[in-house]
């Protein structure tokens, strides 16, 4: 086995990516595909723990990539009976076993959120009120968290019905199923808090949410320091949401930069059948490089359209809110500002991401003297 | 090779006498079983016990990126590992002699 040839993401100061399964699950085919799908939507409809997920699917993906590479067949990997197969892969958990796992962080999400809104209603109390005296409202809270509880018991539960009675059912159709089920479930939740008022003292609040959040940070290190010998959340090497965007945002990544080329090239040729069923030329491949070059001397102007963008978006919310007070806007101005430069720095990381791959691209057919077209074609015939 | 219960019994310690010739992944693993004559083996029964001998501080693990994408683990055996897999080993060998007079002695005097 050739170690040397294991390529390590990120060496140096960012350490080592640990990167989700799902960048790599397209590159499964066929019954190995299909296989992978049914395993994915059994754990997901199981409640498997998240980073137990990741390891478990990486490695079951790992597994069958390689077995689709040396021609092993797919039921010497997980057997004749696929249901068979997750009974004994996932024989360490169960449902409520997963329910109860998953309690203590869904408890430390809640209590995040409660002390973050009970501190605006210090900064912002109510008119001649003392913090010993003040109230705060946790109706909102409750409905919210037992309405996403329903939903999560209904979506495991219809989920393991349709995955044991129908051979069709796909993790895509789960993940369509869970989308419903969740918004029905914010909805309901909207519509049942509008007449639910659980007024409790703050200060109590306050204090429970902010004991139970350093509790369970102190509970973490300890367990962390005892299995690690150190705090840092680094040496669990835990699979992140930063760095699987990092790798989607890694503009030499080999294969994001083949897959940016093949839906090019995929346009490209679209463009090219519409053009001929109309009776025009089509598009030389010369001639769609030159565009694509063209196309991409707009990326100088990718970061000013987007803060644009979120000027306009805060404006319009501000214009359309009604402010009590000064603490009132600055509060919504940040809570826009952040949940909004949130979702507009991911766009325009994607975009810029792309401009950049396309630009890789380009240098690589100057320096041979080819066409994307061409491109496409050495890389997919695996000479390049 | 059928006998489910007979391979709960050994899988363990066959495992554990592959990773013991150097560090290994899942997929090497079987196909190492595979060419010993395990050929029922899949990742739903290796899986486990790869967790379990982990969990016992049999196995050291340790992850990378594998040449076509996703993170793997990669097994190497720790000193307790060593020393439990020659405990096996003893017992497997004495085990084996009594079974073995006990139902092949048998056979051959009927």
């Amino acid at each position: 086995m050739n170690f040397a040839a294991l390529e390590f993401m990120g060496e140096g100061k960012d350490g080592f990516h640990m990167v989700s399964y799902v960048l790599y699950k397209d590159k499964l085919k066929d019954t190995y595909a299909k296989a992978f799908d049914y395993v994915e939507t059994y754990a997901s409809a199981l409640g498997v723990p998240e980073q137990d997920l990741e390891e478990m699917l990486n490695n079951l993906l790992d597994t069958l990539y390689e077995a689709q590479e040396n021609g092993k067949p797919v039921e010497k990997i997980v057997g004749k009976d696929l249901e068979t197969f997750c009974r004994e892969y996932f024989q360490n958990y169960t449902y409520w076993g997963n329910f109860f796992k998953n309690l203590a962080p869904m408890f430390y999400r809640f209590a995040v959120i409660v002390f973050l809104f009970s501190l605006i209603d210090i900064i912002y109390p109510e008119e001649n009120t003392t913090l010993l005296h003040a109230a705060t409202d946790l109706g909102g809270f409750v409905c919210g968290a037992v309405c996403g509880i329903i939903a999560g018991i209904m979506i495991a539960s219809v989920g393991r019905v349709l995955l044991s009675r129908s051979k069709r059912f796909t993790n895509t159709m789960y993940t369509w199923m869970t989308v419903i089920i969740v918004v029905a479930a914010i909805i309901v939740s909207v519509i049942l808090c509008q007449d639910v008022y659980i007024t409790v003292p703050l200060l109590p609040v306050l204090l429970v949410s902010a004991g139970y959040i350093i509790l369970y940070k102190l509970a973490e290190w300890v367990k962390r320091y005892r299995k690690y010998g150190t705090i840092k959340k680094s040496a669990e090497n835990r699979y992140s949401l930063k760095d699987t965007m990092k790798e989607v945002w890694n503009d030499e990544n080999k294969d994001m930069q083949f897959d940016v080329l093949k839906e090019m090239i995929k346009t490209y040729r679209k463009k090219n059948e519409r053009l001929t069923k109309r009776g025009k030329n089509a598009i030389t491949a010369e001639e769609y490089t030159e565009q694509v070059r063209k196309d991409i001397k707009f990326e100088k102007y990718n970061l000013g359209y987007f803060v644009f963008l979120a000027v306009i978006c805060v404006s319009v919310a501000i214009l359309l809110t009604e402010f009590e007070g000064m603490i009132d806007f600055i509060v919504f101005l940040v809570i826009m500002a952040g949940v909004e430069g949130v979702i507009l720095r991911f766009f325009y990381k994607s975009t810029k991401t792309g401009f950049d791959i396309k630009k890789a691209l380009l240098n690589e057919c100057d320096a041979k003297g080819i066409t994307l077209v061409e491109l496409f074609e050495r890389k997919k015939a695996g000479n390049v | 090779m059928e006998d489910t219960q007979l391979m709960k019994g050994i899988l363990e310690g066959c495992v554990l006498g592959v990773i013991s010739k150097g560090e290994t992944y899942g997929y090497e693993i079987l196909q190492e079983l595979e060419g010993y004559g395990f050929d029922n083996i899949g990742e739903g029964t290796l899986y486990p016990v790869l967790t379990r001998l982990d969990k016992n501080g049999y196995i050291t693990c340790r992850k990378a990126k594998s040449p076509m994408g996703p993170i793997r683990k990669y097994y190497s055996i720790s000193d307790a590992g060593s020393a439990y897999y020659a405990a096996f080993k003893e017992n497997y060998k004495k085990i084996t002699e009594c079974a073995d007079a006990v139902l092949f002695s048998k056979e051959e005097e009927s």
